[in-house]
């Protein structure tokens, strides 16, 4: 049997069936654009948080009291609107042998004089964090100890117009008087938070901005005894009502939690468009069918094989599933970030630069759906062809 | 090549005909005739193998039916049909038509040899939706004869030509058939086709008494 008519018939129908091949296309694809741009988004967000976690270069964060996630939230996210713990802290945290280093850091956000909306954000560390961090100097170096210096990350740099040598001027606010810092050293895109801070000294920064013996967070890296004595450390740490102690790999745990929340969503969403899409595509064939019924038990009836007629059905199906899935591959990979943008409501934390992942994986998925779909939408048109007798249609 | 032996057909306790025989040779043809109602076109289906009958016994090439296996490969290997409602493939062309059920029934063919014959060289690449009855009725038979087989079945296959055209069409028909040694038992009630001298055997059916 050749098999050239099993493309050229079912292209043919879908063809002549303008409408209802054009509208269960569009089904399909968008069914196709909403669990991928869905699922992209999970496994962007999930990747993303992981390595801005991984980014911090510690396993703990010591911080003002107050709720632990919403602290390493604000963390990751650079720290605005923070409390302020005691440096004081610092010094006995550097002094415990289950300790291997610490990050301490000072984050200020400062209103920018010069525009109406914007706020400058201040980040105080400690020179080496830059290689502990994974940041890259695209320019220059990092500051020395009290020299004025500054590290700007790309995208201020940018909106600035600032070039190594350069001077950043800071007019004065309501507690600080008029600032000239050079600009020492210029970073690389991160796609973190980074990008768009403003970096120097904790020292500087605490006399820039009267903060004196204020950080907002100390970062702490364990040796192999401190990661046996966990519990331990949290217990001693948080004996200090000031203070509280946020396990990082708890923090990670947390945010899988949320992004399994939101799986569970996708697989919700999913499974109910694709059920729409199914049952557009069933009544789209079974109406068809009810017009073709004729037509398919004369071909029956001069030879063609059930399997043959069955194949072209199929066929139909998966033509239409593949022009869906393609179409809908194309326009979530336009649309799917701003499609899944009202998702950034329901998570606790947002990633700068998150995008949608759309992988090989989940396209095989879409398809794999489709053709299980083109054979359950073929199905009832053969089971119909094997009951019917001539007496039962009307001209045979 | 074909031998039916004392055929009844009844549906729903209603007898719609009984005692039908007939011997047809290869390449004889057979005309059946009777008034409307009488079960012509189920007589037809009888011996496609589309329905069973009530009593009787069929045998075709000297095997009966009961032993000629799957009913579809029985009609995809010997049977060519031509329905009174034709029913062609509304989204193909005229050409298509008849390649399609020749291509999968695993023959090959060039439409054109069965379109020529039959004055549908013209409309080949047509689609089918812009002809008129009388075109899609010829390019029913040119389809019946697309799996080369050894029996055509026509059921009123030229009752919307004109009687000119009714008479070329069969005349081309019967050549056809002649040229690749095809049996026809076709249904009519046109009196003209009865009169034709192609039909070695006529068979009435009768309404039962």
């Amino acid at each position: 049997m050749s098999t050239k008519y099993l493309w050229i018939w079912p292209l043919a129908n879908l063809r002549r069936n303008g409408w209802s091949t054009g509208i269960s296309a569009l089904a399909i694809a968008l069914a196709s654009f909403v669990v991928l741009s869905l699922s992209g988004f999970v496994k962007s967000y999930q990747s993303t948080v992981q390595e801005d976690i991984d980014g911090l270069g510690y396993d703990l964060l010591i911080t003002a009291r107050g709720c632990p996630y919403e602290a390493a939230t604000l963390m990751l996210r650079g720290g605005v609107g923070m409390r302020y713990m005691p440096e004081s802290v610092l010094a006995e945290i550097q002094a415990d042998d289950r300790v291997q280093d610490v990050f301490p850091a000072l984050v200020h956000p400062v209103r920018d004089p010069a525009s109406a909306e914007g706020v400058l954000l201040f980040r105080g560390m400690a020179p080496r964090a830059f290689e502990s961090q994974g940041l890259v100097f695209r320019e220059g170096r990092a500051f020395q100890k009290a020299s004025r210096g500054i590290v700007l990350g790309r995208e201020i740099a940018e909106l600035e117009q600032l070039r190594i040598g350069d001077r950043f001027f800071l007019e004065q606010g309501l507690n600080y008087p008029e600032q000239s810092l050079e600009v020492v050293g210029i970073l690389e895109r991160s796609g973190g938070q980074h990008d768009g801070s403003i970096m120097m000294s904790i020292d500087e920064l605490q006399d820039l901005f009267s903060l004196d013996g204020k950080l907002t967070g100390v970062g702490v890296q364990l040796n192999g005894l401190g990661r046996q004595n966990l519990a331990a450390m949290q217990e001693q740490y948080e004996a200090n009502p000031e203070l509280q102690v946020v396990h990082l790999s708890r923090v990670v745990e947390r945010f899988q939690l949320a992004t399994d929340r939101m799986r569970a969503m996708v697989v919700q969403a999913g499974g109910l468009v694709a059920l729409l899409c199914f049952s557009l595509l069933l009544s789209a064939a079974l109406l068809r069918a009810s017009g073709e019924q004729s037509q398919l038990f004369v071909l029956h009836a001069m030879g063609l094989s059930s399997w043959f007629l069955f194949l072209c059905s199929v066929v139909e199906g998966l033509v239409l599933v593949v022009a869906g899935v393609l179409l809908g591959v194309l326009v979530t990979l336009v649309a799917g970030a701003g499609f899944t943008e009202m998702l950034v409501g329901e998570a606790t934390y947002m990633p700068a630069d998150i995008e949608v992942l759309v992988d090989a994986a989940a396209i095989c998925w879409a398809f794999g759906v489709g053709l299980l779909f083109s054979v359950l939408v073929a199905l009832p048109r053969m089971l119909r062809l094997w009951g019917a007798k001539p007496h039962d249609l009307r001209g045979l | 090549m074909l031998s039916v032996r004392g055929l009844s057909k009844s549906f729903e306790g209603r007898c719609l005909f009984s005692g039908l025989s007939l011997e047809l040779e290869q390449g004889q043809h057979c005309l059946v005739h009777g008034v409307s109602g009488a079960g012509k076109s189920t007589f037809l289906h009888l011996i496609a193998r589309l329905d069973d009958p009530s009593e009787g016994t069929l045998f075709f090439g000297g095997k009966s039916y009961a032993d000629l296996g799957s009913a579809t490969a029985f009609r995809r290997q010997n049977i060519g049909l031509v329905f009174q409602d034709i029913h062609l493939i509304e989204s193909l062309s005229v050409a298509q038509n008849v390649e399609m059920i020749a291509c999968a029934t695993g023959h090959s063919l060039d439409p054109m040899t069965l379109l020529e014959p039959l004055g549908l060289g013209p409309l080949a690449q047509q689609s089918v939706r812009t002809l008129s009855r009388g075109e899609r009725q010829r390019v029913g038979l040119a389809r019946a004869f697309a799996n080369k087989p050894r029996l055509i079945l026509a059921d009123e296959p030229t009752s919307s030509l004109d009687s000119e055209k009714r008479t070329a069409c069969l005349d081309q028909v019967f050549d056809l058939a002649r040229q690749s040694n095809t049996s026809i038992l076709m249904v009519s009630h046109d009196q003209s086709v009865g009169e034709r001298q192609d039909f070695a055997q006529r068979v009435q059916i009768l309404p039962p008494q």
